[in-house]
């Protein structure tokens, strides 16, 4: 069954359809939560309440854009939400450390899932919600600032911290900085 | 040469790592869910129709009242004839002569011209 039919079986409320259409996308949004979420269980809780809102408001999909992407909006608005509503968004000081933890990417510069998750765990709940927003999601500034109700300026003073933090953890030297520095100048350079 | 990533890219680039199927339980509590709000669903539907229903009911049992209201209105002041013993004659008399000062009354005397005088006939 492709997309297109799986969306009208899913408006139907077919049952089965609705099981295969969140077998296929539920992993990959897992992935989005968990991200946010720190917690596995609340991570699937979010999951969860943000699939019943995708199958509830489903007729609002006018399918012009992606439906994956309509569904990562769901989830990640879901993330947003579950933070806000237990407080984690208003932690915009810095309340964890980052010492002795110090994570080398291997020589392929791969990241396990596992080391994505240390280090996004070890970054306060603001720096780590704008990164992901910024680098993950593809928003802009104006938007992160719009979704988390901060400044504009906020979301960027958080996105600098959280990369100054991440470089610490990953051990990136001067050198390589400047490099990465220059390789980010393109995306950073209108919006930072 | 191979480009060094940049930091951002080193988490775009390995993102999809953190994919993983959820548990089992979770596709049965989002299940049970969808199945709690359909029966609300449905409930919801029935008891709008039947908030409609009464509704209607309620109006159309107003619009017969009023029909049947109006027509005993109608019938309360029908003329009918009186039979011939059913009359009062002094009465009737009485309403004749009544009748007869009323239409008097409205007839305008004719005062005449200048040099003409009001007499008694």
């Amino acid at each position: 069954m492709n997309e297109k039919a799986l969306i009208t079986a899913c408006l139907q409320e077919d049952r089965k359809a609705q099981q295969a259409l969140y077998d296929h996308f539920a992993p990959a949004m897992l992935g989005v939560c968990k991200r946010y979420v720190k917690a596995p269980q609340d991570a699937e809780d979010v999951l969860v309440e943000a699939f019943f809102k995708v199958f509830t408001n489903l007729h609002q999909f006018k399918g012009e854009g992606s439906f994956e992407g309509w569904i990562r909006r769901i989830v990640v608005n879901e993330s947003l939400m579950f933070l806000r509503r237990n407080h984690h968004l208003m932690n915009h000081v810095e309340v964890e450390t980052a010492a002795g933890l110090r994570i080398t990417p291997s020589v392929h510069e791969e990241l396990a899932a596992g080391e994505i998750l240390r280090l996004l765990d070890q970054l306060p709940m603001g720096y780590r919600t704008v990164f992901n927003l910024y680098v993950l999601e593809g928003f802009k500034h104006r938007e992160i600032a719009e979704l988390m109700g901060i400044s504009i300026n906020t979301s960027k003073s958080q996105l600098i911290l959280a990369k100054k933090r991440l470089r610490e953890m990953l051990g990136v030297g001067e050198g390589e900085r400047e490099r990465g520095r220059e390789g980010e100048r393109g995306r950073l350079g209108e919006e930072v | 040469m191979k480009r060094q990533k940049t930091l951002f890219d080193l988490f775009r680039d390995n993102a999809h790592k953190l994919e993983e199927t959820p548990s089992r339980q979770s596709w049965q509590r989002l299940e049970a869910r969808l199945d709690r709000h359909r029966q609300h669903s449905r409930m919801l539907s029935i008891r709008q129709f039947a908030v409609a229903a009464a509704v209607g009911g309620i109006v159309l049992l107003a619009a017969l009242l009023s029909m049947f209201t109006d027509r005993g209105h109608a019938t309360a002041y029908q003329i009918e004839t009186l039979d011939r013993n059913e009359v009062n004659e002094e009465a009737l008399e009485a309403l004749s002569l009544s009748r007869r000062f009323e239409q008097g009354q409205s007839v305008a005397i004719a005062e005449g011209r200048v040099g003409q005088k009001l007499v008694p006939r």
